[in-house]
């Protein structure tokens, strides 16, 4: 065995594909650590570079993915002999089987594991290069590396190398063991998806590689833990780690025992036992044949050759394997599609395309690669090639054949998606079966770049000659061009593929047809450049070296073959012109770092205005013409400007969307003395300084146009402004159409990081809580109110709707259509301006008009929308104050972006998210209801009462949103969702405070951290009332209210509202409130063990509780707080089995109970039998462990 | 007419395969002995389009075959040493394969034709049979049917016999014999008898160089007169190799046959008849190739 192993390590050294890996995964891992671009997605970049967590994470990924070089390395072990045909010398040497398996099984181990040691070194070297962020490195530690080398790579490595090892030694295919590692990982996915969240114990379990027990201990950990702790081996981690390192030894074992020296790969061996017909031998009559020669020729070389090829793949039986994974992997997707609080949404074919292209595309790659190398290198490695190679066809019949193979692999592939979507949409009932969009979407706005890259590998592996070089060559081909992006090359010129397509059904496939054709063209005409090459390099006969051929290429090249590249080329340098055109002469090609650059400059340059004393607009007049074909917006409009301050003010910056093409803007009485047109910054000079009281006219004129097409990038780089103005669903704000006043704090880069590579202070995102200097800013960053009033056109077969009433007709003339919206009492500067093809649903509930206006195909879920409306209008205006408007509206936009915002009276709610949400399941929360309660309450919380410009805003804004919205959910479907939805809630907290980037703050002193406003929010909200109740929080909100309401500053805090809390909450609950809001408070609640004794009729039971506090700081250390909270108990009695798993039954005693720090000894009384006990049981506090509050009792 | 000129070929390892080979072929069979390694596959791959020499050329019948390759493969019918099958394929659709692949558009003539190769190499019971189930022998007469696809003007078979029994290598030479008389046909052998029995012409090809060619019967007579034999006991033999050059040795029952050639009878030596074989070895020996095989 030692020899085997010896020659095993000798070859493998020598191996091209042990040291091809090796380097490949060493640089990788380099760039990974080495350049702040590339990042492996899950790690936060909040954390340091070298985090002792990230390293082992690392690690996971290496492994997962090592998983593959493993299969390669270790199954090439043991079919080499049968591929070389060298098995029969090999098996008469005398070696035992025993030996001879293991030798080799060890041999190619070691070697696979060399493979992520070499991405570890990778990991180690470029943690101590020079040019890293110090801010961002730790200390070194050689510990991390250990661990992960013990704990991850060596488990992970082994166990797959062994089952693979053994699939292969059986099936004496290395295809079979690759189509099994595929399945391996499709299968593991699935399982995954089908396995209850909540069943932590067992998908630790199932998860080979270990890292769901990793993630379950360290997924609420902070930034702190995650830079120098490591997950103890203990507990899941542990049992997971022996239990998948036996396995493999397991299936060591059975390889051993199975294995037998033989030729004959019986395993997969059909029998044909076709009936013998024997049909009589035709005579022997001489007949000359005659061989053609002309233009068809090679088209009837080319038909064999493809059905020759075909036949290669549909009979065998990997092919079906592929499909069957595919069709898996495409369910798997559809079943994970959008989920909004865990309800599904509607199968719309939009939906699953985009399903299709997240979990396929990875798919599809790996079967192109592995295929081009199988079908080029066919005929080689069958040996038939000097046989046909001799014969009279041109090159290109080969090499066409073998890309019309491939075509037809993954045109099969994708189809199979388009079925296994209508059968999935049928299954859920869906009927509305989208057939031409599949087609189109899945062969060419998605598939058309699968298509080239079929094209590109055929053209690698006939240059590379050797398959498994192929191989490695296409898949760095592949990962460099992932990777150019976040390195900044960023153009569609070189980045071989067709820009990304955003579907709504709204607008179907818009502008982007453009840009998609023209992409498509050009790299068309680089793939046939690319063909031609391999007709011309293409291998035949014994030119096995790269040179050789090359020195044949003037011996094939033909006056066609010229004519063919010129024409290629040509069409290639042409398109690419016009796209050149397109991309950088009418738009600006701009990249992610450039765009930080101007951020940064931006910055540099205006900071010091954001202080700046300004005017405040009283009144708007506007004109808005829409063109929606050609995707122009003209926008006109005068302000009313006046000094409300009691110094005077004699410069005024003003903004303008950087987009739009600013004609005129002017104000009365001052002059423009400065202009960048790239950040869109106007500073204005007072001829004469405006008095306290004085007043100004602003006027613009302004156009957004979009001329030609821009490049691949834009939607990244636009910030979504790319898809505002469109064909059908244009939904455009005032900051993009309107010059806005003062320093726009919005465009500083955020991240802390790349501030410091620009030079940047670190980042101030809010002002302190309570700072006087922006007490008198609301969070608009405006301090009055302002009359509205707009002109707005657009085509006339489209709705136009801003903000306000409808005054007067429509007019309709010229093709246009035009409405005048204005609101009869001043509103924030925050307008909204939709138009599209729309149909209206209309109700009114107590004299206010409810319109929805939505996309004529998506009906589903109007119905409660109203109705959630109506619900939540009832709800606020009884329990806070009225409705400040006659009229609300909801209006659907396309799915380019998935939110809803609140103007006044004016919702856009964005097609993908309630417009097509699931809600057959009663038992599935309502996102409708829960985000349209939300978006109402806001005309409460931001349009009634805002905060001031300062830490704390969003608590007044969001959070209460979110109060208000539980508050109506829990009327309208009681307790049990709601805690449902909280558990959501605590679960996004508690995971996104590991993401946090700069620090974790009290609720109170938020700064807009959508984590804290929103997810705590709920959770600390609703604890708030379920303490004080809910009365007492509506009363505290009412005055609030009525303090605060429509003030024009100073603008109330976050500490005013905790305030009003305070003061309806009583003595007792003063601390809490403080834990709640002022500090960032964890608990952590467990019943540690649990007695049941009968007594008489009652069963008593004895638990104790371990309960702790810690207060956390910015980065999440913890320090220990003394405990003493009442806190709910309770016993529950055997669920019924109609019950959802996320339900309680009712208890048979619910307590509150003072816990103290430590263990608390308890005992409760029951007179049922007794199933759970728990301690806050319903997760109302904040629980970093909150799986282990219940307890399942041992009855006597 | 066949005609190579000074063809050198030298592959990237260092190995010259051709040393300055020229040879003219006229049609009609024409067979190439060599030993292992000879260069004579190399030789015949040249010609078949599958490598390009270093220098000189091969032309065909005033086609270049480097330069136009495609114009060649046209009148090419090409048996390759060593060869594999495509996995799980019937002859039947592998050779309607190569027939459309060699031009044979009509579909009716190419199915006739097919059928008629299959009959003739012996293979129609198998026809529809997976050729990976193939012994030796059956896929050696598949490769030879594929050559014939066509009308070959020149048919190059290299080994055509090896593995083949008895029965299939007769069944083969005649159907050789049949392709018609203005056909080029190159085979490369070990088998002596095979180059005695069908070509009128041949080589005799070693480290890369042409040795010698003519016609076998010709060759056979230059040697008429000039070969001795006798029969000793094996022991024996190492005495008369100490005095004299010997040619073969060959054991016959137990005992030792030594052939010498000299123009005088060495003593107790008797006249032999020479044949192909003799030829053969005499000529390696004269190019200094070890030839004596005990
Ligand atoms: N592709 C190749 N690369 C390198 N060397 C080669 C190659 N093919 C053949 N050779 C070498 O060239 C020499 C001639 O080989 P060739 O196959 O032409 O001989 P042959 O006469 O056909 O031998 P055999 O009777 O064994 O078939 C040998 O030394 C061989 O090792
Ligand atoms: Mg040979």
């Amino acid at each position: 065995m030692l020899d085997v192993f010896k020659f095993e390590c000798r070859y493998q050294l020598r191996s091209p594909l042990f040291l091809v890996l090796s380097v490949a995964f060493f640089l990788f891992a380099f760039m990974l650590m080495g350049s702040e671009s590339v990042t492996l997605g899950g790690v936060s970049r909040s954390l340091n570079l070298n985090a002792a967590w990230t390293i082992v994470y690392t690690q996971f990924f290496f492994s997962i993915i090592g998983m593959f070089g493993a299969v390669a390395i270790v199954s090439q072990a043991i079919t080499r002999d049968y591929e070389f045909n060298t098995a029969e010398i090999f098996f008469t040497t005398g070696v035992s089987p025993r030996g001879f398996l293991l030798g080799r099984f060890f041999g190619g181990f070691v070697f696979a594991v060399g493979v992520c040691v070499a991405a570890m070194l990778g990991t180690l070297l470029a943690s101590l290069a020079p040019w890293l962020d110090p801010e961002r490195v730790g200390a070194f530690s050689i510990a991390p590396y250990l661990y992960a080398l013990a704990v991850v790579t060596v488990p992970n490595i082994f166990f797959s190398s062994a089952l693979f090892f053994t699939l292969a030694a059986l099936t004496r295919s290395m295809l079979a063991a690759f189509i099994g590692a595929v399945a391996f990982i499709v299968l593991n996915i699935i399982i995954g998806n089908l396995v209850d969240p909540e069943q932590v114990d067992l998908l630790a379990m199932i998860d080979p590689f270990g890292q769901s027990a990793f993630s379950d201990v360290s997924r609420y950990w902070t930034v702190f833990e995650r830079n120098i702790e490591l997950v103890p081996v203990s507990g899941n981690l542990l049992i997971n780690r022996v239990a998948w390192m036996s396995l493999g030894v397991l299936a060591l074992l059975f390889t051993i025992w199975r294995y037998r020296f033989s030729l004959d790969p019986s395993v997969l061996r059909r029998k044909s036992k076709r009936a013998r017909k024997t049909t009589p031998k035709p005579a022997l009559t001489a007949r000359s044949v005659e061989q053609v020669f002309n233009a068809v020729t090679p088209w009837r070389q080319l038909f064999s050759q493809v059905s020759i090829d075909l036949s290669g793949i549909y009979r065998s039986v990997p092919f079906y394997a592929i499909l069957g994974f595919a069709l898996l992997n495409v369910w798997g997707g559809f079943e994970g599609v959008g989920r909004f609080v865990g309800t599904p949404l509607l199968p719309v074919t939009s939906g699953l395309l985009r399903a299709i292209g997240g979990s396929y595309t990875f798919f599809i790659l790996l079967i192109v690669i592995y295929y081009a190398g199988e079908i080029v290198h066919r005929e080689r490695q069958a040996k038939v090639a000097e046989v046909l190679d001799a014969t009279p066809f041109p090159n290109v019949v080969m090499v066409a054949s073998k890309v019309f193979t491939l075509w037809f692999m993954v045109a099969c592939l994708l189809l199979l998606a388009m079925v296994a979507g209508i059968i999935y949409q049928a299954v859920q009932g869906y009927t509305h079966f989208e057939i031409p969009l599949y087609l189109q979407s899945l062969l060419f706005v998605q598939g058309g770049s699968f298509f080239m890259l079929c094209v590109l590998a055929v053209f690698i592996q006939v240059l590379a000659g050797n398959k498994y070089i192929g191989m490695v060559a296409m898949l760095a081909v592949f990962f460099v061009l992932q990777v150019l992006p976040s390195l900044d090359f960023q153009h569609g010129l070189y980045l071989f593929s067709t820009p990304p397509v955003p579907h709504s059904d709204m607008n179907g496939f818009g502008h982007f047809w453009q840009p998609l054709i023209a992409f498509t063209a050009y790299w068309s005409a680089f793939c046939l450049v690319l063909a031609i090459l391999a007709h011309l390099l293409f291998q035949r006969g014994v030119t096995d070296r790269l040179k050789q051929r090359i020195a044949l290429v003037p011996v094939r090249f033909t006056s066609l073959t010229g004519l063919m590249l010129t024409f290629a080329v040509v069409a290639f340098a042409g398109i690419g012109s016009w796209i050149f055109y397109n991309t950088n002469v009418l738009n600006t090609y701009i990249t992610t770092d450039e765009l930080e650059v101007q951020q940064a400059e931006y910055e540099k340059t205006y900071k010091v205005r954001e202080l700046d004393l300004r005017p405040e607009m009283l009144s708007v007049d506007s004109t808005v013409d829409l063109y929606p074909d050609e995707r122009r917006l003209e926008s006109k409009g005068t302000a009313e400007l006046v000094n409300t301050h009691d110094v005077e003010i004699s410069e005024v910056m003003v903004s303008t969307h950087p987009f739009i093409t600013v004609n005129t803007l002017a104000i009365s009485g001052a002059q423009r003395v400065e202009h960048r047109e790239i950040s869109g910054t106007h500073i204005f000079r007072f001829d004469q300084p405006l008095v306290p009281g004085g007043g100004a006219e602003m006027s613009w004129d302004m156009t957004w146009d979009h001329e030609g097409f821009a490049n691949v990038n834009e939607l990244a780089v636009s910030g979504g402004s790319s898809t505002r103005v469109v064909a059908n669903g244009t939904f455009v704000n005032n900051s993009e159409i309107m010059p806005s006043l003062g320093y726009n704090r919005g465009a500083e880069i955020g991240d802390p990081a790349t501030r410091r590579e620009y030079d940047l202070p670190p980042i101030q995102r809010l002002p302190e809580l309570g700072d006087p200097q922006t007490l008198n800013l609301s969070q608009f960053t405006v301090a009055r109110r302002t009359e509205f009033r707009t002109r707005f056109s657009t085509s006339a077969d489209q709705i136009a709707v801003a903000p306000g009433y409808l005054v007067g007709d429509v007019i309709e003339r010229d093709g246009r259509r035009i409405y005048t919206y204005e609101m009869d009492a001043p509103i924030w500067p925050f307008f909204s301006f939709l138009s599209a093809r729309y149909e209206v649903a209309s109700d009114a509930h107590n004299g206010i008009a409810i319109e929805v206006y939505h996309h004529p195909a998506h009906t589903f879920n109007i119905e409660p929308m109203i109705r959630g409306t109506k619900k939540a209008l009832d709800y606020f205006s009884r329990e806070f104050s009225p409705y400040q408007y006659r009229q609300f509206r909801i209006l659907e936009f396309p799915r380019y972006a998935s939110f809803a915002q609140a103007f006044p009276n004016t919702i856009p709610f964005s097609e993908a998210i309630g417009f097509v949400a699931d809600l057959t399941d009663p038992h599935a929360l309502d996102p409708v209801f829960y985000v349209t309660a939300h978006e109402l309450a806001h005309q409460w919380w931001a349009h009634q009462v805002v905060g001031a410009a300062q830490q704390g805003m969003t608590v007044i804004v969001e959070t209460l949103a979110q109060y208000s919205a539980l508050m109506v959910m829990e009327q309208e479907y009681g307790e049990d969702k709601m805690r449902r939805f909280l558990r959501y809630e605590l679960d996004s907290y508690l995971n996104a405070r590991g993401g946090e980037l700069i620090e974790e703050l009290p609720l109170v002193r938020v700064e807009n951290q959508p984590y804290i406003h929103y997810r705590k929010g709920s959770l600390v909200m609703y604890a708030l009332q379920d303490v004080i109740g809910e009365d007492q929080v509506n009363l505290a909100l009412r005055r609030f209210i009525e303090k605060y309401a429509y003030v024009n500053g100073p603008f109330p805090t976050a500490a005013d509202l905790v305030a009003e809390f305070r003061r309806v909450a009583g003595p007792e609950h003063q601390a809490l409130i403080t834990d709640l809001f002022e500090k960032i408070t964890l608990y952590d609640f467990s019943v540690a063990d649990a007695d049941v004794e009968k007594i008489d009729d009652e069963w008593q039971i004895s638990f104790s509780v371990d309960a702790s506090k810690f207060y956390a700081d910015g980065a999440g250390e913890e320090t220990d707080a003394p405990l003493n909270l009442t806190v709910d108990v309770a016993v529950f009695p055997k669920p019924q089995d109609t019950l959802e798993d996320y339900q309680l039954p009712a208890p048979l005693v619910f307590e509150r109970q003072t816990l103290v720090s430590g263990e608390n000894q308890l005992v409760l009384r029951v007179n049922e039998l007794p199933h759970r006990v728990g301690v806050d049981p319903y997760n109302k506090l904040i629980d970093r462990n909150p799986e282990n509050n219940l307890r399942l009792l041992d009855l006597p | 007419m066949l005609k190579i000129n000074a063809l050198n070929k030298t592959y990237a390892n260092g190995v010259q395969a051709l040393n300055d080979v020229s040879l003219e072929v006229d049609s009609g069979m024409f067979g190439l002995l060599g030993p292992n390694g000879a260069g004579k596959s190399s030789l015949m791959r040249t010609i078949a389009t599958l490598q390009t020499g270093d220098s000189g050329s091969v032309t065909f019948n005033g086609v270049d075959v480097a330069r136009q390759p495609e114009q060649l493969r046209r009148k090419l019918g090409y048996l390759p040493q060593e060869f594999g099958v495509y996995p799980r394929m019937s002859p039947l659709t592998f050779l309607d394969h190569i027939a459309v692949m060699k031009g044979v558009a009509d579909r009716a003539e190419r199915k006739h034709l097919v059928e008629q190769l299959l009959v003739q190499t012996n293979l129609w019971d198998v026809r529809k049979k997976s050729m990976t189930t193939f012994s030796g022998g059956m896929k050696q007469r598949m490769g030879i049917a594929q050559a014939l696809i066509g009308n070959p003007e020149l048919v190059i078979v290299d080994e055509p016999t090896a593995g083949l029994d008895p029965v299939e290598r007769r069944r083969f030479h005649n159907l050789l014999a049949s392709i018609g008389d203005d056909v080029v046909v190159i085979l490369s052998t070990h088998i002596v008898e095979d180059v005695a029995d069908l070509c009128t012409r041949m080589a005799i090809m070693a480290a890369g160089s042409i040795l010698l060619s003519g016609e076998p019967q010709q060759l056979i007579t230059q040697l008429q007169g000039r070969l001795w034999r006798v029969v000793v006991a094996s022991t024996e033999v190492d005495g008369i190799r100490g005095e004299m050059d010997i040619l073969t040795t060959r054991r016959i029952a137990g005992k030792t046959e030594v052939k010498v050639i000299g123009n005088t009878p060495p003593v107790g030596f008797e006249p032999a008849q020479p044949n192909l074989e003799d030829v053969y070895f005499a000529t390696l020996r004269d190019a200094g190739e070890s030839v004596d095989v005990d």
